[in-house]
């Protein structure tokens, strides 16, 4: 009988080890704000979501985040996670975070697919900016939350209050502008923010992956293996982002060998190649519409990662829509007539690409566009 | 040096488009814009330019004597510029075009004040991908509607409410409540005298036959209700489309529908007169590539045939007159349209420039109507010229091609021809204006129910009658205090005599006519006659 207590003891210690040290790894993540009299994260338990009830109407309601809700701390079994390249926000700073309900795992269905998640995951994306003007403070203005029920997909948007305590779900559904100026690199920009609607939401989380007809559905875009398999910083370590899910249990054994997967790169990154740290930049912002059943598909190029043939990716190809002097999408060597640099630098809304998502250029991936394009050797006829 | 200065002036020449015996000639005037907008902003009948930025409406007022004047009127916040459409319309009916703005997450009002001098902006709240808009009576009680194309969800119109207000309301206009909506041409294509719409819808990812992507006919049942028609039609192309241009290219006296699509193939319905069209691309001789977003249909060379532009390869292709056309190659491939120096020739403005049309011997006719019991614009109504040539029709439009809003005037070419026999204006109310006889090379303004009887009567308003409406008496107030009145008749709207006035230096009496529209015809002692319509309540 001693003994059985013993074991259960030692099993009891065992479990909490294990609790703490994964809720330790967790707190090393860096949080947003680095806010004062901070106290530290709570313990949590394992995180229940009732789907019947989800959307739920404030962001604590669903205890995805422990201590203050603005310090966006990961709760238990909440992975923060970041793709190899980020798409472009108006300069928006983000956290993402992924949960599944225990027990539920995901499936590889191709590199530059989205992982197959599970019924109830929950994919987490708080959109925020530091050094906010006037008082040079940091601001989270919306989080966003994907969340798959049985009939596919849901997408639902939080709106953070001006005292940062809570966010709460936006019910109309027809989006928020939100002027903002902020500092960042010693440049002060000013914009309007603006939070989509819903149908903002689907014209770009949308696809029909096959063409087919009623074959239109949600998915998120990140979340690909091809867009993961890179070394993230969880705090305490730093851990390739597929096989801490894996190790994670929220990755099935269907996941392939890490080398073989083909992989986007950080487009900052610039020990990789031009090539890549363009490709991985274009495929992010871009290739949600620009691939077969995306929003543009009827437009010939392919910007998605997996498209490795050229002439489909832009290069020499004569643009469907004429732009006045800009024969190719992309004309090899020549940036300043390539259709891809006039859309991505113009604010025009009919013109400018993203058609959405963003209301200023982002001059340094326009740059790295430009730089890849002069860099091409290819004579466009 | 010699070489270089011929290197230049062919160049230079290479700058102007040449089609026909008409070449387009390059202004600057001073201000740029991507949606196009030419409308009469100022009521002297003359088309201005109206830009939009989301700081300030910029009104370019067409001068008497060319060129134009700047007019500038700031926002207090910023609005949704029009990125995807703009739109022009009186819908309040206070005298002066309200401007509607098709942006990517809203629809914008900007509604003229009583003098036309400042706008007040009416940002809707509804989150929309707009693409084309239009002011248009869709119900047709008399009030411009407002309806815009969703990119993403079922499109949405706004129900004017009589007092000034446009309000938020699908029920008014209930189509399929899908995505994919791009262009709306609101046109009477079955000749039956209600308005109806041809949709051109394209949904990326969705394959050939999804009913995102296949076009659609509204006709309008006469009841204020709509019936989709497409198939019967033979206009229900699965393509994607983004524009139609919607005119009689073959003088027939009906409508065909030209659809500038960026898939699959183009088309040329030409419409077989019993309700149903036949696609007669193949012998138009019109290039097969597609790829056209915008496209804008006019008479520019007045020769009496409608030719077009749009954004492919040859962008301007001129009407042979048989069904055929020919492509040249112009600077500009997308832009509104209207007479911007006054001379009878259709300009475009695109960007920063007006294309200013060099014109040719041909005669016009330009016809501007301003409606009373119809809608303020005359939009929906449906002018007819009649001739040597046979039959010329336009329809009254707010919002043509993709995203543009061209002149509200109907334009007619007439070649060389030496008279017009009249011209026929049918009003969405049903008042048809008949005028005999009018000379070329002029712009003719009709007030609806001036002409109703077809005699030859003065087109300026000589005269004005008050109180109007009235429930007893009418006084007549002289613009010339120098006319002397001889005789004045009353008629209703199908033109039957209903009372003769002999005395007319004193008020008339109307209290025993029953309530309802009249037109009141007053001859002078030099026998010309005048008319003012009236509303007996």
């Amino acid at each position: 009988m001693k003994k059985y207590y013993f074991l259960l003891l030692s099993l009891l210690v065992l479990i909490a080890i294990q609790f703490s040290c994964s809720k330790d790894s967790e707190s090393e993540y860096l949080p947003v704000s680095t806010a004062t009299n901070k106290i530290g994260p709570s313990v949590s338990g394992p995180i229940v979501l009732d789907l019947t009830q989800v959307p739920l109407p404030k962001l604590s309601d669903y205890h995805f985040f422990v201590g203050p809700l603005k310090d966006q701390t990961p709760g238990y079994k909440v992975i923060p996670y970041q793709p190899a390249s980020s798409l472009f926000s108006d300069y928006a700073h983000k956290k993402r975070f992924v949960w599944m309900p225990k027990g539920t795992k995901a499936t590889y269905n191709g590199d530059d697919n989205v992982l197959e998640f599970p019924v109830g995951t929950a994919l987490i994306k708080t959109f925020y900016y530091d050094n906010v003007q006037p008082a040079n403070v940091t601001r989270i203005i919306e989080t966003r939350l994907l969340i798959r029920k049985s009939d596919g997909w849901k997408l639902y948007d939080y709106k953070w209050n001006d005292e940062q305590t809570e966010a709460f779900l936006d019910t109309q559904g027809n989006g928020v502008f939100v002027p903002i100026t902020w500092t960042e690199n010693n440049v002060t920009r000013s914009i309007t923010y603006k939070i989509p609607s819903q149908t903002e939401c689907v014209t770009c989380h949308k696809i029909n992956p096959n063409q087919t007809t009623g074959g239109e559905k949600n998915t998120p875009i990140g979340p690909k293996p091809q867009n993961l398999n890179t070394t993230y910083n969880y705090g305490r370590f730093s851990r390739n982002q597929l096989t801490y899910w894996k190790n994670q249990n929220y990755i099935d054994n269907t996941l392939p060998a890490l080398s073989s997967i083909y992989s986007t790169v950080d487009w900052r990154d610039t020990s990789k190649s031009l090539e890549l740290r363009a490709r991985s930049y274009i495929d992010i912002n871009c290739a949600h519409c620009h691939r077969t059943g995306g929003h543009c598909d009827y437009v010939a190029q392919r910007f998605n990662f997996s498209n490795t043939d050229p002439y489909l990716f832009g290069v020499c190809l004569t643009p469907l829509f004429n732009i006045p002097d800009n024969p190719y999408v992309i004309k090899a060597g020549d940036a300043n007539h390539s259709e891809l640099i006039y859309r991505i630098s113009s604010n025009e809304g009919a013109e400018m690409m993203p058609i959405i998502g963003r209301t200023i250029v982002h001059e340094e991936g326009v740059q790295l566009i430009r730089d890849y394009i002069n860099s091409l050797t290819t004579h466009c006829p | 040096m010699k070489k270089f200065y011929i290197a230049f002036l062919v160049f230079g020449c290479s700058f102007y488009g040449n089609a026909q015996g008409i070449t387009f000639t390059p202004l600057t005037f001073g201000g740029s814009s991507g949606t196009c907008c030419v409308v009469d902003m100022n009521n002297d009948h003359l088309e201005d330019i109206v830009t939009v930025s989301s700081t300030q409406l910029s009104i370019y007022k067409q001068k008497s004597v060319g060129g134009f004047d700047l007019v500038t009127i700031p926002f207090t916040t910023p609005v949704n510029t029009p990125d995807w459409s703009i739109a022009a319309g009186d819908f309040d009916r206070n005298g002066y075009n309200d401007l509607v703005l098709g942006n990517g997450s809203r629809v914008t009002v900007l509604k003229a004040n009583d003098d036309g001098t400042n706008y007040t902006v009416v940002a809707y709240p509804q989150s929309i991908f707009t693409q084309r808009t239009n002011f248009v009576d869709i119900n047709n009680d008399g009030n411009l509607d407002l309806w815009a194309c969703h990119d993403v969800a079922q499109s949405h119109s706004y129900r004017n409410d009589g007092a000034g207000n446009l309000v938020f309301d699908n029920t008014l206009m209930p189509t399929l409540a899908v995505g994919g909506n791009y262009q709306s041409m609101w046109t009477d294509y079955n000749n039956d005298g209600y308005i109806d719409m041809y949709l051109a819808k394209c949904r990326g990812g969705a394959p050939a036959g999804d009913s995102q992507r296949i076009n659609l006919l509204y006709k309008n049942n006469g009841n204020g209700t709509f019936t989709e028609v497409g198939a019967t039609a033979g206009v229900n192309d699965g393509a994607q489309s983004w524009s139609t241009a919607i005119e009689d290219f073959d003088n027939d006296g009906d409508l065909d529908f030209l659809l500038s699509n960026i898939s699959d193939q183009n088309r040329m319905y030409r419409n077989n007169g019993d309700g149903t069209f036949t696609d007669i691309y193949a012998s138009t001789g019109i290039a097969p590539q597609v790829g056209s977003w915008e496209i804008q249909a006019a008479d520019f060379n007045n020769d009496g045939w409608i030719d077009f532009f749009w954004q492919n390869s040859k962008e301007l292709y001129m009407n042979n007159g048989d069904m055929t056309f020919t492509g040249y190659d112009l600077p500009f491939s997308e832009g509104a349209i209207g007479d911007l120096n006054n001379d009878g020739f259709l300009d475009v403005q695109n960007g920063t420039k007006v294309y200013l049309n060099s014109g040719n011997p041909n005669k016009w006719l330009t016809v501007k109507l301003e409606g009373v019991e119809s809608n303020r614009n005359g939009i929906g109504a449906r002018v007819e010229i009649y001739g040597a040539w046979g039959k010329q029709i336009r329809e009254i439009r707010s919002g043509h091609g993709f995203s543009h809003m061209s002149t509200m005037d109907a334009h007619f070419g007439i070649a060389t021809a030496s008279a017009i026999d009249k011209v026929v204006i049918k009003w969405p109310s049903g008042i048809v204006d008949t005028i005999i006889d009018p000379s070329s090379n002029q712009s003719l303004y009709v007030v609806e129910g001036s002409f109703p009887l077809g005699v030859n009567q003065s087109t300026r308003t000589a005269f004005s009658v008050y109180p109007n409406p009235t429930n007893s008496i009418l006084n007549i107030k002289l613009n010339n205090p120098a006319a002397k009145l001889k005789a004045a008749s009353i008629y209703d709207l199908s033109g039957r005599l209903i009372l003769n006035v002999s005395e007319v230096n004193q008020e008339i009496d109307v209290k025993s006519i029953s309530v309802g529209s009249y037109i009141l015809i007053i001859k002078d002692q030099q026998g010309n006659s005048f008319s003012q319509k009236f509303i007996k309540n």
